[in-house]
């Protein structure tokens, strides 16, 4: 399994790779970490006329903190953000996703940006992506524009991006301190996507709960907030009545499909399983 | 936008130029233009691991890369881990566990199990599984890997 | 001599093949490229069956780098067909080509065959190529296959019934009517694939000069591919050499013949140049024989003491859509159904074993051929027994295992069981894991609500197989023979060679051993060479775990006063 012939860009610069993507009217594709595009290619699945690499542009790889969020480089590599000392602190939630995601080497060159274009609904940085209310920064032709999370995501492996642009930075709020995470996820073998994946953040003052937020990966064609479970703990507080009834909740609000690792009603019965105990976890470590 | 590109890399030490396809992926031209056999072909979809070297220090799967971008990169592949002709105390463990037995995961299974050791020196059972778990194996059932990973670990650590 | 070595066989040995393997040295068939050598690659069916009406290979001709582009008449034109026979008549014998002849029977068959100047070139080709399918019934499954109504798949067998093979012993209908108690069970084993970690490939070289041909092949049974080919190519044996390189897990996956490496061969031959095809994963999984996909339906009769009466058993196997060379599509079921006794006395019994073709890949040997099914039903059926009667899972198989002094014991299937130690392991087992008091820990972990299982099963295997058991169906394999050389140099230095072909088994170590201890040399003075038909006295290859058997013990008793007075 060879890839097909393509013309190949490796531009120093974003414009220059912006320029380069709009010459080729829709059929080019943009190449980051390469974990997701690569197979593609090799299995000739992907025939694109051209690949735009950015890997050599090295401004597009960096973590900032900037007015509460912290902010990713859409080329920074899923590995630096596993070891970032800033990602421990102040999106926890983040770096126990990364641990999931793949194998060590896999993370090497895997991008966040490339992850979140990418769109893998069973993926985890998109569920994350979600949670936590975070957006991207996309450059084209017209110039850079902001997409919050629950716009960018359409469908299976589909963006709202067009075909002329990069998207080139990850935006996510940091996490309140103290607050609560936990990522549960059920796949048959470690490494693999995700059947389905909860992302779990609380915030809580004693029993109350002044904050949550739930987010799917694998239950469906994009992630889901599971904003009705969400308002359960937020209305009722951390109990165990609250986090069966928010668990519940979260298996009425998601419309899994079918596919050769699960039916949809196994999908159904692990968001609620999953829910609980990412709430169960993510409550044992909130402090306030 | 050419159809050939030259590309430089460093590898076990040893700087090569070669020219090739843009598509042409990294293990192959390891194998082919460099005639560096050891780094082997299983799937050509990033699952199984065979293809495994160490990307500027970092253990990558050469398969999913093309060769061009390598161009400025230090590899290391699994003819560059023995030192002064002696094996590497990984290799050893190895052979002191019957950690191989046909050996065609075992140069994907070495880098994988090199980058989990300098990211993680101590490694616990479970962690030692799931950083192996990387790579496929359908000869050994594991145990001799782990076994060899755990032995070498504090091989490699008091080296630092 | 005189020097006092201490015994190799049963002491621990640094694996010989580990210093290579660990270094990335190993010597794989893709780690070959000699001068001048093109690349290959296969157009393979995406139907399950479908008739071919036209191929249209000259695009993929006028690609650069493109050698050569050939059909299944190309090879018919130079290579007999693969027909794996049998004496068994109601065992079906079926023509393989190697690139579809009319018609593709499974999705994945081989089509056409491109040479060219690299993998990549060859695949750009291999797009060009054009065909046009006519598609036709696709037989699913066994219960379609044996559907009057269903296409047959080989006009020449006139059936899809490709395998019917009986064993008897005495009149099981009347034990099992009579019987105190009788189990039933359908147990379905589904499709799996080998997946070794190294694809299957060959790189095939004709010398136009002295007209010998070399194919190194990630084979396990490289006497056996030599033999063959000289068959199939119509070329003297002493002019082929099959060489199996370091090979990267065989696990009986590539204990068969392949129309790849019949297809090289002539490729290599026609164009005077070296020829590589390695398989990526997609086409491994697609076209290497796939195993176990059988149903088991028995009936075992018993006493109210749980003793065997009887056991009535049928095999259905969905062996795809040829039967391979040499073992034919019989060997899986009719495996299964010689080993469904088990190490058990089986007063009667009535097994019938079917092999039906359907639009599958081609059904071959994987690690137990028959035995793994084989041992699940038959454990199975007695498992349910005991439970039925209440009787302890160990002690319903104690009462029943051929003992010591049955031996030697005939099967039901004519294996004759010759002295082996069947109650004593059991016994040894249950004192090993102390039976008596992990039953009762188990018991007293039911009550506190947890669940503890304790599983038993017996089985017995055979290994180093005797040359009755091909010889039989008339297979042209001789299992149960292997041949060394063990040459001595002038400095005293040993050259031991063998037949078989190891491939992760560590071989080159325990032969090594063996040959060390019996001649008398410090095992570094041995050097064991194996898999290469041009060095190898006659053998077949590793397979069916017989390689230590048959290469490491006969060679050696009259070997070893001699050598010792020679050195």
């Amino acid at each position: 399994m060879k890839p097909p012939k393509f013309d190949y860009h490796a531009p120093k610069t974003l414009d220059e790779a912006v320029a380069a993507l709009g010459r080729y009217g829709g059929d080019a594709k943009v190449l980051a970490g390469g974990q997701s595009l690569m197979p593609l290619l090799n299995f000739r699945l992907a025939r694109p006329a051209a690949l735009i690499d950015l890997n050599r542009i090295t401004s597009l790889a960096y973590i900032r903190e900037q007015d509460g969020q912290v902010r990713f480089g859409a080329m920074t590599r899923q590995r630096t953000i596993e070891f970032s000392p800033v990602v421990a602190q102040r999106l926890p939630l983040l770096k126990e996703a990364t641990r999931w995601v793949g194998h060590l080497p896999i993370r090497t060159r895997g991008t966040i940006g490339g992850s979140i274009a990418h769109a893998d609904p069973s993926a985890e940085y998109p569920a994350v992506l979600a949670a936590l209310e975070g957006e991207v920064v996309a450059r084209g032709a017209k110039g850079d524009r902001v997409i919050r999370a629950n716009d960018l995501f359409q469908t299976y492996l589909t963006t709202n991006l067009a075909s002329d642009e990069i998207l080139t930075e990850v935006r996510l709020p940091a996490m309140p301190a103290g607050a609560g995470y936990a990522l549960e996820e059920f796949a048959r073998r470690h490494g693999d996507f995700a059947i389905v994946g909860i992302a779990a953040v609380v915030v809580r003052e004693g029993q109350r709960c002044t904050l949550a937020r739930l987010a799917t990966a694998g239950a469906g064609p994009v992630p889901v907030r599971l904003r009705a479970a969400e308002q359960i703990l937020e209305a009722q507080g951390l109990g165990e009545a609250a986090i069966e009834a928010a668990a519940r909740k979260a298996t009425e609000l998601v419309e899994p499909d079918a596919d050769i690792h699960a039916s949809a009603d196994y999908r159904r019965h692990l968001t609620g399983v999953l829910t609980k105990r990412a709430l169960v976890r993510a409550i044992g470590v909130a402090r306030g | 936008m050419a159809d050939i590109v030259t590309v430089r890399m460093t590898v076990n030490g040893v700087v090569h130029e070669g020219r090739c396809e843009p598509r042409k992926l990294l293990v192959d031209f390891i194998r082919e233009d460099l005639g560096l056999t050891g780094t082997h072909v299983g799937c050509e979809h990033g699952i199984c691991g065979a293809c495994t070297i160490m990307f500027n220090g970092e253990a990558a799967r050469s398969c999913i890369m093309l060769a061009v971008q390598a161009d400025g990169a230090e590899l290391v592949t699994v003819e560059g881990l023995m030192r002064d002709g002696k094996l590497h105390p990984l290799q050893e463990a190895f052979r002191d566990h019957h950690g191989l037995q046909c050996g065609f995961c075992t140069p994907g299974m070495l880098m994988t199990a090199l980058d989990l050791l300098r990211t993680n020196p101590s490694p616990s059972e479970r962690e030692i599984r799931e950083g192996i778990s990387a790579v496929l194996c359908r000869c050994t059932g594991y145990q001799g890997i782990v076994n060899a990973v755990r032995a070498a670990a504090p091989i490699l650590a008091s080296e630092r | 001599m005189g020097v006092n070595l201490p015994r190799l066989v049963g002491a621990r040995v640094a694996r010989r093949e580990d210093p290579r393997l660990l270094t990335g040295q190993g010597s794989y068939v893709d780690d070959h490229r000699p001068a001048r050598m093109l690349y290959a690659a296969f157009l393979r069916s995406p139907h399950a069956h479908a008739r071919i009406a036209r191929i249209d290979t000259s695009a993929a001709l006028a690609l650069p780098g493109v050698a050569a582009v050939l059909l299944g008449e190309d090879i018919a034109r130079a290579a007999k067909p693969v027909r794996a026979q049998s004496k068994t008549p109601s065992v079906k014998t079926t023509s393989f080509p190697p690139l579809a002849l009319g018609t593709v029977r499974h999705v994945g068959e081989a089509v056409a065959m491109v040479a060219a100047e690299s993998r990549y070139l060859a695949e750009d080709a291999v797009e060009r190529i054009v065909v046009d399918y006519e598609p036709l019934p696709v037989v699913r499954n066994t219960d379609e296959a044996l559907d009057p109504a269903s296409p047959v798949l080989h006009e020449e067998a006139g059936t899809n019934l490709l395998v019917a093979r009986e064993f008897a012993r005495g009149d099981v209908d009347t034990a099992l009517a009579g019987a105190a108690l009788v189990v039933r069970e359908r147990f379905r084993f589904h499709r799996h694939t080998p997946v070794c970690m190294e694809n299957r490939g060959c790189l095939a070289d004709y010398a136009t000069g002295t007209q010998t041909l070399t194919l190194r092949s990630s084979a396990q049974c490289p006497g056996l591919v030599r033999d063959i080919l000289t068959d199939l190519l119509g070329m003297p044996e002493h002019q082929v050499r099959v060489v199996a390189t370091d090979v990267g897990g065989g696990f009986g996956a590539k204990a068969s013949l392949y129309p790849e490496e019949i297809a090289t061969s002539v490729m290599a031959r026609r164009l005077g140049r070296p020829v590589k095809w390695i398989g990526d994963r997609r086409e491994d999984l697609l076209s290497t024989t796939h195993a176990w996909d059988e149903t088991v339906e028995a009936e075992l009769g018993v006493s109210r003491d749980g003793t065997i009466v009887g056991l009535r058993a049928q095999v259905t196997a969905d062996i795809g859509a040829y039967s391979i060379y040499p073992w034919t599509a019989a060997i899986e079921p009719v495996q299964t159904i010689s080993f469904l006794p088990g190490p058990y006395r089986m007063p009667t019994y009535r097994g019938r074993a079917r092999g039906v073709a359907t639009n599958k890949a081609p059904l071959g040997p994987y690690r137990g051929v028959g035995r793994p099914p084989a041992v699940f039903a038959i454990e199975g059926l007695m498992d349910r027994a005991a439970r039925r009667l209440g009787i302890d899972p160990t002690e319903i198989r104690l009462r029943n295992f051929i003992r010591d002094e049955d031996f030697p014991y005939k099967s039901p299937s004519g294996i004759v069981w010759d002295k082996s130690s069947f109650t004593g392991s059991l016994v040894r087992a249950r004192e090993a894991l102390d039976y008596k008091a992990t039953r009762e820990e188990q018991a007293r972990a039911r009550t506190a609500g947890r669940w503890l299982g304790i599983g038993v099963a017996s089985y017995v295997e055979l290994t180093g197989i005797g040359s009755a058991i091909p010889v039989s169906p008339g297979m042209p394999v001789s299992t149960g023979t292997e041949a060394s050389t063990i040459r001595f140099d002038p400095a005293g230095k040993v050259t031991a060679v063998f037949g078989v072909a190891s491939h992760g088994q560590g071989l080159e170590t325990t032969l090594a051993q063996i040959v060390a201890d019996e001649v008398g040399v410090p095992i570094e003075d041995v050097r064991v060479l194996h898999g290469d038909t041009e060095v190898s006295p006659y053998g077949t290859g590793t397979y069916a775990s017989r390689s230590l058997v048959l290469a490491g013990g006969p060679p050696f008793s009259p070997a070893g006063p001699s050598a010792r007075r020679c050195c």
